[in-house]
């Protein structure tokens, strides 16, 4: 959509300090999806020329903020492509949207955010004084639309750990093929020291840890009173998230970060508890006895070495 | 649209980021004038009833692979018809023909293709943005923020107080009597229930 109240659309090399009404625009498929009367000048990261995906010698992969997610979707790893299909989003979108602009969207079902957090993400910030810091990404995406960047400051890249030996994914939506209600990403090492990550259903990634796989009752007790994100298709009134998947400018964090034992989360714990200790799906099959919600779930391929 | 032989959605790509790119729209799919196998499929098997999603649909699934051709769902999820379904485009998309020939004296009951259907497919048609009206003004309905209310008192002055605004109307406006927007043989079908512009806001 057109953005009326932008007069001027510059590259990131010739725009000097940042102003007020200043945005960033990197794929641009968030940001020209919503009425945003506050912004004067674009400040466009596409021609920067950033390298979308440098494999470190350790192990560690560095993804620009300017990557796509199709290139995500693409990269050789399991997890990844799950991640990019975990999108609402269409995979013409995949070829604009970028991995930096879903982790500042910043909204609850942004699986870049799930794969990042995942894979202990760190993320490099540049600020407006030249000076650079970095924070995990579960220390990056603070709420709902919200993050910790400052005024003017730009997300440069993220990188991941070592991808571990096994990983699985799994996702709730309310309809096929559907935005995340709930989406919980698994990581296991050779030494079997487990990590989950809960997004969709939390205004904010959850990341635990447990040094050996944890049973549905040890994933229940290690999150806690987690606030639980109950409004997955937006709140009419005006909290929330919109339908086009925007963040409300209005924060009503009372209403919708409202706690919530029951969550989509919990429809998953139920479902595996009830599969029981030591029975494992089959590739690709929903056992029957399942809660029609937790039925929804794709992914059901389980942990897959990769 | 396709960007360098990349499909992407025209309402969120900047105009500016085509500057020095190959893009190609539903017009120029062909190339040289005639039609692109994925639009003689659609007019085929009339993928389209009013045509309004078939650029977006021709032009997707020009784009696929083979691999998305095996998950239509996945691949062409975003593409909605809001008309009628997606029975007809599917058959459009996997190459069926449900049309038949128009032969003078047995077109009745016959399936004959919509005669705008080369136009549709082509984006030649025009729908109503397409249409050049000089001086059009556009009317912008201001929706409750409440439930169920009665406007006991409405003040226009900020909305006219914004430039380029010609008139604002409410119910002070508009006849008190009710009509029906529907009508039938049978004039009693259709209660006269609906003022334009009305006082009860709901």
């Amino acid at each position: 959509m057109d953005l009326h109240t932008v007069r001027e659309w510059t590259d990131v090399r010739d725009a000097g300090a940042w102003r007020p009404g200043d945005a960033w625009v990197a794929g641009g498929t968030s940001l020209f999806s919503a009425p945003a009367p506050h912004l004067r000048r674009l400040v466009d990261l596409g021609r920067t020329g950033w390298e979308p995906l440098v494999e470190h010698g350790d192990g560690r992969l560095e993804i620009a903020a300017t990557c796509t997610v199709a290139r995500i979707a693409a990269y050789p790893v399991a997890l990844f492509g799950q991640c990019c299909r975990a999108f609402l989003a269409s995979f013409k979108i995949w070829n604009m949207a970028t991995v930096g602009g879903n982790l500042c969207a910043a909204l609850p079902a942004g699986p870049m955010i799930a794969l990042t957090a995942a894979l202990d993400g760190e993320c490099l910030l540049l600020g407006t004084d030249g000076t650079t810091r970095t924070l995990p990404v579960t220390a990056f995406v603070v709420g709902a639309g919200r993050t910790a960047l400052r005024e003017g400051e730009l997300l440069r890249s993220v990188t991941l750990a070592a991808v571990p030996s096994r990983t699985a994914f799994r996702q709730a939506s309310l309809s096929t093929l559907g935005r995340s209600a709930a989406l919980l990403v698994g990581t296991r090492d050779d030494t079997g020291a487990t990590a989950l990550t809960v997004t969709a259903a939390t205004p904010r990634p959850l990341h635990v840890r447990f040094s050996a796989p944890p049973t549905a009752a040890d994933v229940r007790e290690a999150l806690g009173d987690a606030v639980w994100f109950d409004d997955l298709h937006g709140d009419p009134a005006g909290g929330g998230i919109s339908p086009s998947g925007s963040p409300r400018r209005s924060d009503r964090s009372s209403r919708r970060e409202r706690l919530r034992r029951r969550g989509p989360v919990h429809e998953l714990l139920r479902a595996d508890q009830r599969r029981g200790p030591g029975r494992r799906a089959a590739p690709g099959a929903v056992p029957a006895d399942l809660p029609a919600r937790a039925r929804l779930l794709r992914g059901q391929e389980g942990l897959r070495r990769r | 649209m396709h960007v360098d032989g990349v499909p992407v959605h025209r309402c969120l790509y900047p105009a500016v980021r085509a500057d020095g790119r190959a893009v190609t729209t539903v017009e120029g799919l062909a190339g040289d004038g005639g039609l692109h196998p994925v639009q003689q499929r659609f007019l085929d098997a009339q993928g389209f009833q009013c045509g309004f999603c078939t650029a977006g649909f021709v032009m997707t699934t020009a784009a696929l692979d083979a691999e998305q051709h095996a998950d239509l769902p996945q691949a062409l999820k975003g593409n909605l018809c809001r008309c009628t379904g997606y029975r007809a485009v599917e058959d459009a998309v996997r190459g069926m023909t449900t049309v038949e020939p128009s032969v003078p004296g047995r077109a009745v009951g016959a399936s004959l293709p919509a005669p705008a259907g080369p136009r549709i497919v082509t984006g030649t048609e025009r729908y109503t943005f397409d249409i050049d009206v000089p001086g059009v003004l556009h009317l912008k309905l201001v929706r409750s923020p409440h439930a169920h209310a009665r406007i006991v008192a409405i003040d226009p002055s900020d909305a006219l107080a914004v430039p380029g605004v010609q008139a604002v109307f409410t119910h002070h406006d508009a006849p008190e009597r009710r009509y029906s927007s529907g009508r039938h043989e049978n004039p009693d079908d259709d209660p006269a229930d609906t003022r334009l512009l009305d006082d009860v806001v709901r």
